[in-house]
């Protein structure tokens, strides 16, 4: 009878424990049950990672790294990191590349943040609406000389004058890779205006080259080509929809999107450009079969095993165009529940600093936008020879949208696939995108 | 309550289970439920909405024609899987069964993908189907073909059946050895009398052996159906969270995870204020798809079964 109770009541509470385990409530109210899998996962890497090792008083910093940018960036990190423990030996961080957009936001509503995290900056609503729910530690008492950086990448960095962030120090764009050794070849020179970028695409096309090396299958590989000649087309537009006006006259769009339909009818990207993504495309730039590729400047290490140059998309005016956007290489966010505030903001403090700009710098040479480091490399300074800094498209239509229209999903999804593949005249892609902009 | 556990002592053995499932499976759907009747962005607070999110997704033309595409693809693929996979997984399964030359072999050789993870899949039929450095398009440029030689693995037009073909691929085995399973319940003693009759491998396949294993077949038409509706893996690998070039390999999982989530872009972007919300509600909608038809199907078989 007595077994009988005691098992009884082991029963019991090993249910009660179980059950308020999985009851708790993240202090976010979240209420998020339908991420079970990446709330599991996330919990193992909460704040509560910060372990002071009680015998030599070490305290680890959970870090986490962009998912998607881990070949380009683990060098880099690797050196980071083992230059700001040396600096700190109290500190150890443990980088982890597991920080996407979907484990963040899992991670919020779990409550279950790591000490530390990429971020996007202003970029990003979610930086912003992370600082004003509480989730994000403020990092003015630790970024405390911010006199080394730009006005953009200060705006970057901060909500309403508080920084969330570590400051940029890099900018990137897509440019337009050539083969230097094809170029050559054919004799042909760097193009300044959008009629001498045709023109040489059609000495390569009449020479039975690919011209362009274009990956049109995925969302984002489709949109580098649109979206490196948007500035050149429609930068007063862009800059009207970024002040959240309309515009009536739409003309330049209509130009910029009848531009991109003629640059594929004429056959400048192959025929085969909707069943291949980027990472094709890249493939075949990389190993001679397409002339020129739109590709980031953060890629540029890509294609170093070939002869390569760059040059920004150039305009009918003769300017060359880049696109508006501080790299996110650097920048990082804290969680508010961080136990080690003083650790992580000697972390961010130094992600911040010159030290960490060179070295990463030193591992994927982007345009600096501080002073102090020295562009060495001449496709990088290629890159960096723009006349114009436009605006970035894509980020002008998600900040464009509202609570009824999502212009930047229908351009994505629906507008530029349909116009690349000529399921929609250039008329009817141009209503829809009308439509969705005037919601 | 002693005297209720005492009258029925079964439900103490089911009890740590119910508690489990209801843990671990019903509170977050109920909580998924809850959440879809939220206008939600999934960092602030929340706005109750009532059934507006369930409104705004059957009436707006945008989130229609993408559930009405994602619906339509995943349905392709449970046909294509029942019409041709499963008689193909019947037909091997019975070869194997009636222990066919090689069939041990045979057997391993056809299980075996199921082993290899969905990445790793894609990669095996990109390296096969790659426009650059396929072999198959080596193969046809080689044989003076190489008119032919294109991307397969992208074309928008093909990618649901690309995807089908290597789900089939990875996943003919499983079903395989269900039908094997089945099969060694059916008596040998009817399949030698078919036999001594006069009855060959057709027929007794068709006369015996699948009137015998019906149940198998309804359960894996259930699973299938399963499966095809909640699909998401090779789909996210071949066309991204947008699904692909005109939603040609969109699921409503993916429908799911892009309004939930965004795209995840290096340019950054705008998280929408109903993200969560209508991201539920787009669940909940999936699991009732599947949820109905489950029931359906199992009241189905059993009536099935009664009259049998």
């Amino acid at each position: 009878m007595k077994m009988k109770k005691i098992k009884m009541m082991t029963l019991t509470v090993t249910l009660t424990a179980l059950l308020m385990a999985c009851g708790s409530k993240p202090a976010a109210d979240s209420g998020a049950a339908s991420g079970t899998d990446s709330a599991a996962q996330t919990q193992d890497n909460t704040q509560n990672s910060v372990k002071e090792d009680k015998e030599d008083k070490e305290v680890t910093l959970t870090v986490w790294g962009e998912e998607g940018q881990q070949a380009l960036y683990a060098d880099a990190f690797a050196e980071i990191n083992e230059a700001f423990e040396k600096q700190n030996p109290g500190i150890k961080i443990n980088y982890q590349w597991s920080g996407s957009f979907d484990s963040l936001t899992v991670a919020v509503q779990t409550d279950s943040l790591p000490d530390v995290f990429f971020s996007q900056g202003n970029k990003n609503t979610s930086m912003s609406e992370m600082a004003a729910n509480g989730y994000l530690l403020p990092l003015n008492e630790y970024i405390t000389d911010t006199s080394r950086f730009p006005e953009d990448a200060y705006d970057y960095a901060t909500v309403d004058d508080v920084i969330y962030c570590s400051l940029p120090a890099f900018f990137d764009y897509a440019v337009v890779f050539y083969n230097v050794d094809t170029f050559d070849k054919y004799e042909l020179a760097v193009p300044k205006t959008w009629d001498e970028f045709l023109d040489v695409c059609k000495v390569l096309q009449d020479n039975g080259e690919l011209p362009m090396a274009y990956g049109g299958n995925g969302w984002l590989d489709r949109y580098w080509l649109i979206g490196a000649m948007a500035p050149a087309y429609m930068e007063s537009e862009m800059v009207t929809w970024n002040e959240g006006a309309e515009i009536s006259d739409y003309s330049n769009v209509r130009e910029c999107f009848e531009d991109y339909r003629a640059f594929l009818d004429a056959g400048y990207a192959g025929t085969d450009y909707a069943a291949s993504d980027m990472a094709s495309a890249q493939l075949s730039f990389a190993n001679g079969q397409g002339a020129m590729i739109v590709d980031g400047t953060w890629n540029k290490g890509l294609y170093e095993n070939m002869n390569v140059g760059c040059f920004p998309i150039p305009g009918k005016d003769g300017k060359g165009y880049s696109q508006t956007g501080p790299s996110q290489s650097l920048t990082y966010s804290a969680s508010a529940k961080t136990t080690e505030p003083e650790a992580v903001g000697k972390y961010l403090a130094f992600l911040s600093s010159e030290e960490a700009e060179q070295i990463m710098f030193d591992h994927v040479p982007s345009i600096p936008i501080v002073d102090g480091i020295t562009i060495t490399d001449p496709v990088i300074a290629a890159a960096a020879e723009y006349d114009v800094i436009g605006q970035n498209l894509f980020g002008v239509l998600s900040f464009a949208g509202n609570e009824n229209s999502q212009p930047a999903d229908l351009f994505t999804n629906d507008v530029l696939p349909k116009l690349m593949t000529g399921e929609y005249t250039v008329d009817e892609a141009l209503d829809l995108f009308r439509q969705e902009l005037e919601k | 309550m002693r005297k209720f556990f005492n009258k029925n002592p079964y439900l103490m053995f089911l009890l740590p289970g119910i508690i489990v499932y209801s843990v671990f499976v019903v509170y977050p759907i109920l909580s998924a439920g809850y959440i879809s009747f939220f206008q939600w962005n999934g960092y602030g607070p929340k706005e109750y909405v009532g059934l507006q999110n369930y409104k705004d997704l059957f009436t707006n033309s945008n989130l229609m024609s993408q559930l009405g595409n994602a619906l339509k693809n995943c349905l392709t693929i449970f046909f294509l899987s029942v019409i041709i996979m499963m008689p193909i997984q019947i037909i091997m399964a019975y070869t194997i069964h009636s222990k066919a030359r090689g069939s041990s072999f045979f057997q391993v050789a056809v299980f075996s993908p199921q082993f290899i993870s969905t990445p790793v899949i894609v990669f095996i039929f990109t390296l096969l189907f790659d426009g650059s450095f396929g072999i198959v398009n080596k193969v046809l440029r080689e044989t003076g073909f190489g008119n032919l030689a294109r991307p397969w693995m992208g074309i928008p037009e093909y990618g649901i059946y690309v995807i089908w073909f290597m789900m089939t691929w990875a996943g003919m085995g499983v079903g395989m050895v269900y039908f094997i399973g089945a099969m060694k319940m059916i008596s040998g003693e009817m399949i030698e009398s078919a036999y001594v009759d006069g009855a060959g491998f057709w027929k007794r396949l068709w006369y015996i052996v699948i009137p015998q294993i019906k149940g198998t077949i309804f359960n894996l038409i259930l699973t299938s159906y399963i499966i095809s509706m909640t699909i998401f893996d090779f789909n996210y690998i071949l066309g991204g969270s947008g699904g692909g070039i005109s939603g040609s390999v969109d699921t409503l999982a993916l429908m799911f995870y892009r309004t939930a989530f965004g795209e995840n872009s290096p340019l950054g972007g705008k998280v929408s204020v109903n993200a969560m919300g209508m991201g539920t509600t787009i669940a909940c909608v999936l699991f009732l798809m599947v949820f109905v038809v489950a029931i359906c199907q199992i009241v189905l078989m059993f009536r099935t079964k009664k009259e049998d």
